[in-house]
């Protein structure tokens, strides 16, 4: 039995594009860094709200990582609170975030399931500026195998230090490096992209905007 | 838009762009309204500058005078006025805009309607589903075929009217008697034979037109969902919208593998007729077009519909089905709590009375053949395009005297194939969704037998129950006539001409469309697409088009 309050973000009758935001709030993130990636998660917001199909479609969930793992926002559509990361202090536990994000989609797709929602394929999209000082191989092994079985998008962003070498092992997709601090155009691209997904076919191959963020 | 220099329409004459607005945009345009002129302006994105589309362009712009006249209830659509040129080579044109309008989309999403036209019950619902059956069907009558009937090609006013935008991906025969075909559409709303590898070589017809248009009625009238998405039953990986609907899995179906998704209003929301037709679309007309439920009939029952609804004791919101014993919204709420609640305003108004559209004398009738052209030189011209500056090449109009069209051809079957019994539809179906077993029956109960001869029971019936026919309404129908032999000859060189228009697929794009089940997002940026393989543009192209935002 489904809670109706649960229910109720599906009365608009629309398929859901679910995408998880697993972000890196450990220390070395304070300060200009994190600055700029609120700015950017603002962006994201507005593009999403301004868009009529992405914001019935498009569900975020966010995860922060440090010390510990937090799920600072449940799925859903996007409304009036837009998700800031609020601090940024201790260790990395990558291993756990992606984790934890992959056990909401897993949560998340089941409940479409249950209600007769179509969905698109997850998104999962990491942003790190540093090395994960927790065990990364096990959530390597279930990232690698979501995508294999073509149950998962995969992202990985690595900023400023970020051990760009694990991440890339993290995906066969790679892994992208951003340009600087360059947060607005890597939330303006995964709004496109996300937008881009929403008006598409379900099941459809959906090429991306240019990476025009990137420094690789 | 700053991308465009100097724009001058076909005379020469500057288009005043100061203060223009963006109105829309698509998989291959943008659509900006001049204040200067009152005019709209569709400027092309380069990779929807082909040859094709310049034909389709000039054959609609020459036939665009009478289509012009009158107000826009009785021409909604945006038919190319004039032809829009930059540096020498034509970028757009120039239409009506509509102002004041938004999309099917938001209209058929309940919480963007609520946001954009609070005023709406479900009387507008009907009556924009009725206007905008008018409008396909005075299409039709004129050989005109819509193809991509979308929720983002049709336009809805708060007075429940609507207009026609994308003229330009009409299908229709030009002045040479040529197919200029209709290669776009969305898979989730095309009829069954549109789909796979040859979709864009598939002339689409009226009653491709009256599927898609039945899936959109079906969104309007049920709160969103798509008629062939829900409840998966079976294990395994759930079928996308577009893979149930070649599967046959429509939601009401008795033995479909999907059920209602959770929530939605049950069948008692509809009138038994309307019910009714979307089976004949969904079911039975699945494969086979002349069985659906015709465009024109749609607006009859949609008419009827609208006027047999009775307002909800419970809550003066609610509008339902007089034959409903009790209001689906009402029943829905009850389970689900008052957050699904989708329609929050009581209007005691009046509608305003039904648009309806009018076409001047047809234009040139489609062949039998369905494809195709049969070009003898010996023929008078009816018209002859109007000239002008971009287009010096005169082609004289080959057509008019072969009408061997069919037409309305759903509408017809239905009277044709009466003694036919149609599937009933299921117990649950009377029922909103519900989380579990126990739910699904009490609310069954309350929520009436929606359907004479399908009284609710415990469990799901097996057996089917015959229902009477729909009382059709009377139609006429010009036959096909038999093809002369020298349409045959003119049936292939035609699949020649079209072979080429649709065979200019890059292999890139065929190969999209191979895989596209995999639903991988790459990162890498696809060519532009022709129009012959427009399918592909709009779904492949979709994620880069919205890329460069426009200040606003
Ligand atoms: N005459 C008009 N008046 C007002 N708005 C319009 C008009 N024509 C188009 N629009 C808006 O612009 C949007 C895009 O227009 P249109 O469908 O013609 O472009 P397109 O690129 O050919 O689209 P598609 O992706 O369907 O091929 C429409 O959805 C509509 O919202
Ligand atoms: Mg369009």
């Amino acid at each position: 039995m489904v809670p109706s309050l649960a229910l109720a973000p599906f009365r608009n009758g629309q398929p859901r594009v679910p995408c998880v935001l697993v972000l890196d709030s450990s220390g070395t993130m304070e300060g200009e860094r994190l600055r700029a990636l609120n700015e950017g998660l603002e962006i994201l917001w507005t593009d999403l709200l301004d868009d009529p199909i992405a914001r019935e479609r498009i569900e975020i969930a966010v995860v922060e990582f440090s010390s510990d793992v937090r799920v600072t926002r449940r799925f859903d559509l996007p409304g009036e609170v837009i998700p800031q990361v609020a601090r940024a202090d201790g260790l990395t536990a990558m291993g756990k975030g992606l984790r934890e994000a992959l056990r909401l989609v897993d949560e998340r797709t089941a409940l479409y399931r249950t209600i007769g929602v179509p969905h698109y394929k997850p998104w999962v999209f990491l942003l790190t500026d540093g090395s994960a000082t927790d065990d990364i191989d096990r959530s390597a092994r279930l990232v690698a195998k979501a995508e294999a079985e073509r149950q998962l998008a995969f992202f990985a962003v690595g900023v400023g230090d970020a051990d760009m070498t694990k991440l890339r092992r993290l995906s066969a997709r790679g892994a992208m490096h951003l340009d600087g601090l360059r947060f607005r155009d890597l939330f303006r691209w995964l709004s496109a992209s996300l937008i881009g997904v929403s008006v598409s076919r379900i099941g459809e191959r959906v090429p991306l905007p240019q990476l025009d963020w990137s420094a690789v | 838009m700053s991308a465009h220099g100097d724009l001058r329409d076909s005379s020469g004459i500057p288009i005043d762009r100061e203060g223009s607005t963006l109105l829309g945009r698509g998989g291959e345009a943008r659509v900006w309204a001049l204040p200067a002129s009152g005019k709209a302006l569709k400027l092309l994105e380069p990779h929807a500058r082909t040859p094709e589309r310049m034909r389709v362009l000039e054959h609609l712009v020459a036939h665009a005078a009478p289509l012009l006249q009158g107000a826009d209830d009785e021409r909604p659509w945006g038919w190319p006025e004039e032809l829009v040129f930059e540096a020498g080579t034509c970028v757009g044109y120039t239409m009506r805009a509509f102002r004041q309008r938004r999309t099917l989309f938001s209209v058929l999403v309940p919480t963007e309607r609520m946001r954009v036209f609070p005023a709406f019950d479900a009387r507008h619902l009907h009556r924009v589903g009725a206007n905008l059956a008018r409008a396909l069907a005075c299409l039709h009558d004129a050989n005109i075929v819509v193809g991509d009937v979308s929720e983002s090609n049709v336009l809805v006013a708060s007075d429940a009217s609507v207009a026609l935008v994308d003229v330009d991906s009409f299908q229709f025969v030009d002045a040479r008697g040529e197919l200029l075909p209709c290669p776009v559409g969305k898979p989730e709303l095309l009829a069954p034979e549109h789909h796979g590898e040859f979709f864009s070589a598939t002339p689409k017809t009226p009653a491709s037109d009256a599927f898609s248009f039945a899936v959109l009625l079906f969104q309007l009238l049920f709160d969103g969902p798509h008629p062939f998405s829900g409840v998966f039953r079976e294990a395994g990986p759930c079928p996308t919208p577009a893979e149930a609907l070649l599967a046959g899995d429509y939601v009401f179906a008795a033995g479909s593998r999907l059920s209602p998704r959770l929530g939605m209003p049950g069948l008692g929301a509809i009138h038994p007729d309307i019910a009714h037709a979307f089976e004949r679309t969904f079911v039975a007309g699945l494969h086979r077009p002349e069985l659906r439920t015709s465009v024109k009939t749609w607006a009859e029952l949609l008419d009827r519909a609208e006027l047999g609804l009775v307002r909800c004791s419970r809550n003066r919101a609610h509008l339902h089905p007089s034959a409903a014993k009790a209001c689906a919204y009402c029943t829905r709420a009850d389970h689900f709590g008052r957050a699904f609640e989708t329609f929050a305003q009581v209007n005691a108004d009046e509608l305003p009375p039904a648009t309806r559209p009018s076409m001047p004398p047809p234009l040139p009738a489609a062949p039998a053949a369905a494809t195709i052209a049969a070009p003898t030189a010996a023929e008078t011209p009816e018209t002859t395009p109007r000239p002008r500056r971009a287009f010096t090449r005169r082609i004289p109009a080959l057509y008019g005297k072969r009408r061997a069209h069919v037409r309305d051809d759903a509408a017809v079957a239905e009277v044709a194939t009466e003694p036919q019994t149609v599937a009933p539809v299921d117990a649950r179906a009377s029922a909103p969704s519900a989380p579990s077993e126990t739910v699904v029956r009490a609310v069954s109960r309350a929520a009436a037998p929606v359907l004479p001869g399908s009284e609710p029971r415990a469990t799901r019936p097996k057996q089917r129950e015959a229902r009477a026919p729909l009382p059709a309404p009377p139609q006429t129908l010009e036959r096909s006539r038999a093809l002369p032999r020298y349409a045959v000859f003119a049936a292939l060189v035609a699949a020649f001409v079209l072979g080429r228009c649709t065979g200019t697929r890059a292999p890139e794009a065929r190969e999209a469309s191979v895989t596209s089940a995999s639903a991988v997002p790459t990162t890498s940026s696809t060519p532009a697409l022709t129009r012959g393989s427009a399918v592909l543009r709009r779904d492949t192209l979709t994620a880069e088009k919205k890329t460069p935002r426009a200040p606003r």
